[in-house]
């Protein structure tokens, strides 16, 4: 059976956080198809020309903008079926809350160390591209 | 017949005649008689008429000059003909000695209500209770109530008028005043406002002086500065509003002498008097009253009136009445705005301090967020130096690769706890019951506790109102503040509570190190970690004495150095 790639648009601004993720999938980089976009609104373009399977998007510059974002998405009747994981630098309970309570399928507390980063943003990704995705 | 028998019958005829002529004569007398006297008994009750006819119109007479109102008679022109002393003397005029006529006696503004009262006079045969204001030869204006009536001569034709006049000026006024003053404290019952208050005393007072300029300057101590609270100017202009504020400094004007000395005043000419502060226009005559509570003047009545010397001692003594008995609600009207303005203040300041506080904890929110990731991006760098590296560094630089990484996480950890200790909010809005042995249980299972240390709960713990993370954040860091210091073979933490009426005191001790007493304030403050140990991150006595605070109770230790420490802290039940 030939495993498709998982698609991932990824929200993030910060060069070296883009960097770090492709350095940490780039063992595994065949089975990925990783889409960048520096914004939120960047974004929401990317999503109307092609869904992904997934969505990572970074809170770590301002959580309201993400929160915002977070919103319109699950307002919107097709786009709202994306899981979303959510990476942050920090562990504020209440916008962990808020997101959750916006539906997203998860939360990735990046760590400073970059070898812990890699191992939880690889374990996470392995663990989509297990999954099955509404056939598009 | 012979001549013997006609003489017989003439003589006997004569003799008839005779007799009956005496008869008559002697009715005659008796009948004479009779008239003379009643003649006589006639002429004596006429004079006992006459008399009494004079009694009684000297009688008359009497009561018209002593009568205590003034009469006049008039003829049908209006024109004097008879007048009492009570009438001179109320009128100034003597018709004795000059011509009168009432129609000039008739005050401009009651013309036509005069008119008409003399038509229905003239009408009706009489009125009563007219009442109107008449100007006497001194060109004085005096209030009077009139009665009358028309006399008619024999052909029942009007040809005078004749009237009582009563002089109700004095009267009236005093009416005035206790009408004035029933209507002020009618109306100012049960109001609070300072504004309203003011000015119904200011328009009450200015409808009483029949002025249309009456203004309330409220006295501030602090500034020693009068600002007008109230300022009656028009009738037509209704609006509480004052237009024209004006504020004088102590001792400024006639009005800030006033506020100054506490002693009312009269200002008969303006134009004559220097300290005069000119408002809208110059009005000749000013009266100033102050208002005093508690030897101490807190505002000032002003009223005045276009024309010189119009003010008078009555006028002072009623304004000054009206401020005694209005002065105690001024000054609770006083207090009230006082309080209403701490009040309104102390809520600006909560809504800025609670707006602050969200700012803040955004900030450190952005800012550990921005300091977060150059960190994570220096140690990503590092880590890729090294990677791309390999073999090529000494073990020196390999040691001071990882010396980056251990400074890059101690920073990190300081940086998530100034974001831990500022994301912990004022906000009481979440209010659970909590049940604390619950809490206590649960924190068991995720604290890491060695096996040679017992958690206790000696007393049953209560439950009691509000966040329970915040109660967990407290227990948990106390405990394992406690855990950490633990050096015995044997360890315990022992939880316990007291309660009084208000408060509820929990109690943390353990058999641990213990603190010196000299170090008792400042481990409550953020970063005084005292051993520098790196378990310690200095930051949970802060976070628990932060969340004590919220719920506005204590925190507190007792500690002997080696033996250990119990910290006690309070919560509201």
């Amino acid at each position: 059976m030939i495993k498709s790639k998982l698609s991932i648009l990824l929200i993030e601004q910060d060069e070296v956080e883009i960097i770090k993720l492709k350095k940490a999938i780039s063992k595994e980089s065949e089975q990925y198809n990783l889409i960048l976009v520096s914004n939120t609104n960047l974004a929401l373009a990317a999503l109307e020309k092609s869904l992904p399977n997934i969505i990572l998007l970074d809170l770590s510059i301002s959580a309201s903008n993400g929160i915002e974002f977070l919103s319109i998405l699950k307002n919107n009747t097709i786009f709202r079926s994306i899981p979303v994981i959510v990476l942050t630098a920090v562990n504020t309970s209440t916008d962990i809350a808020t997101c959750y309570k916006l539906g997203i399928a998860g939360c990735l507390l990046k760590p400073s160390k970059n070898d812990d980063y890699e191992v939880k943003i690889n374990t996470i990704l392995k663990y989509w591209s297990l999954n099955e995705f509404i056939p598009s | 017949m012979n001549e013997q028998k006609k003489i017989e019958i003439l003589e006997r005829a004569l003799l008839r005649q005779k007799k009956a002529r005496k008869a008559a004569e002697q009715i005659l007398e008796i009948k004479s008689l009779k008239l003379f006297n009643t003649a006589k008994e006639l002429h004596k009750v006429n004079a006992k008429l006459e008399e009494l006819l004079d009694e009684k119109t000297t009688q008359l007479k009497g009561i018209f000059e002593n009568i205590n109102d003034a009469y006049i008679v008039m003829d049908i022109d209006g024109a004097v003909i008879k007048m009492n002393d009570n009438a001179v003397h109320l009128f100034g005029y003597d018709h004795f000695k000059e011509k009168i006529n009432v129609v000039n006696l008739i005050y401009q503004e009651d013309f036509g209500y005069a008119m008409d009262s003399f038509s229905e006079l003239i009408e009706k045969g009489s009125f009563s209770n007219y009442t109107a204001r008449v100007i006497t030869k001194n060109r004085e204006v005096k209030w009077v109530n009139i009665n009358a009536s028309v006399v008619y001569d024999k052909n029942n034709i009007p040809i005078a008028a004749q009237g009582i006049i009563r002089d109700i000026t004095v009267q009236r006024e005093k009416r005035l005043v206790l009408d004035m003053i029933n209507n002020i404290m009618k109306s100012i019952l049960g109001k609070e406002d300072l504004h309203e208050i003011a000015w119904e005393v200011s328009s009450s007072i200015a409808d009483y002086l029949s002025t249309n300029d009456c203004v309330i300057y409220l006295v501030d101590e602090k500034v020693k500065t009068l600002e007008q609270i109230a300022a009656f100017q028009n009738r037509t202009t209704q609006g509480k509003q004052i237009l024209n504020k004006v504020v004088l400094s102590f001792g400024e004007g006639i009005v800030g002498n006033v506020a100054k000395t506490g002693i009312a005043k009269i200002v008969s000419d303006t134009s004559k008097d220097k300290s005069y502060v000119e408002d809208d226009e110059r009005r000749l005559s000013e009266i100033t009253v102050p208002i005093i509570n508690d030897g101490q003047v807190i505002a000032v009545i002003d009223a005045e009136h276009k024309n010189k010397n119009y003010f008078v001692e009555a006028h002072l003594k009623t304004i000054e009445n009206i401020a005694n008995l209005v002065s105690l609600q001024f000054r609770s009207a006083i207090n009230l705005r006082e309080r209403k303005k701490v009040e309104i203040k102390n809520r600006q300041l909560l809504k800025k301090l609670a707006k602050s506080n969200e700012e803040l904890e955004e900030y450190a929110h952005i800012v550990s967020h921005d300091l977060k990731s150059p960190l994570r991006s220096i140690s990503a760098l590092n880590s890729w130096i090294q990677a791309d590296n390999v073999g090529k560094f000494d073990a020196m630089s390999l040691q001071n690769f990882k010396d980056v990484d251990a400074t890059l996480e101690t920073m990190e950890n300081l940086i998530s706890n100034i974001l831990e200790y500022s994301s912990i909010s004022a906000n009481l809005e979440i209010n659970d019951d909590v049940d604390l042995n619950a809490l206590i249980e649960d924190l068991k299972t995720v604290l890491f506790v060695p096996r040679n240390i017992s958690i206790n709960i000696l007393n049953k713990l209560p439950i009691i109102r509000g966040d329970k993370t915040k109660f967990q954040q407290v227990f948990q860091n106390l405990i394992s503040n406690a855990i950490k210091f633990i050096d015995k073979e044997k360890g315990f933490v022992n939880i316990d509570v007291a309660a009084d009426a208000n408060f509820y005191t929990f109690s943390i001790s353990d058999n641990g190190i213990g603190i010196e007493k000299q170090h008792f304030d400042k481990i409550f403050k953020i970063f005084q970690s005292l051993n520098g140990s790196k378990d310690s991150n200095g930051i949970g006595l802060s976070i628990v004495k932060k969340i004590v605070d919220i719920y506005s109770g204590e925190v507190w230790l007792t500690s002997e150095v080696h033996k250990g420490t119990t910290f006690y802290f309070t919560l509201k039940k």
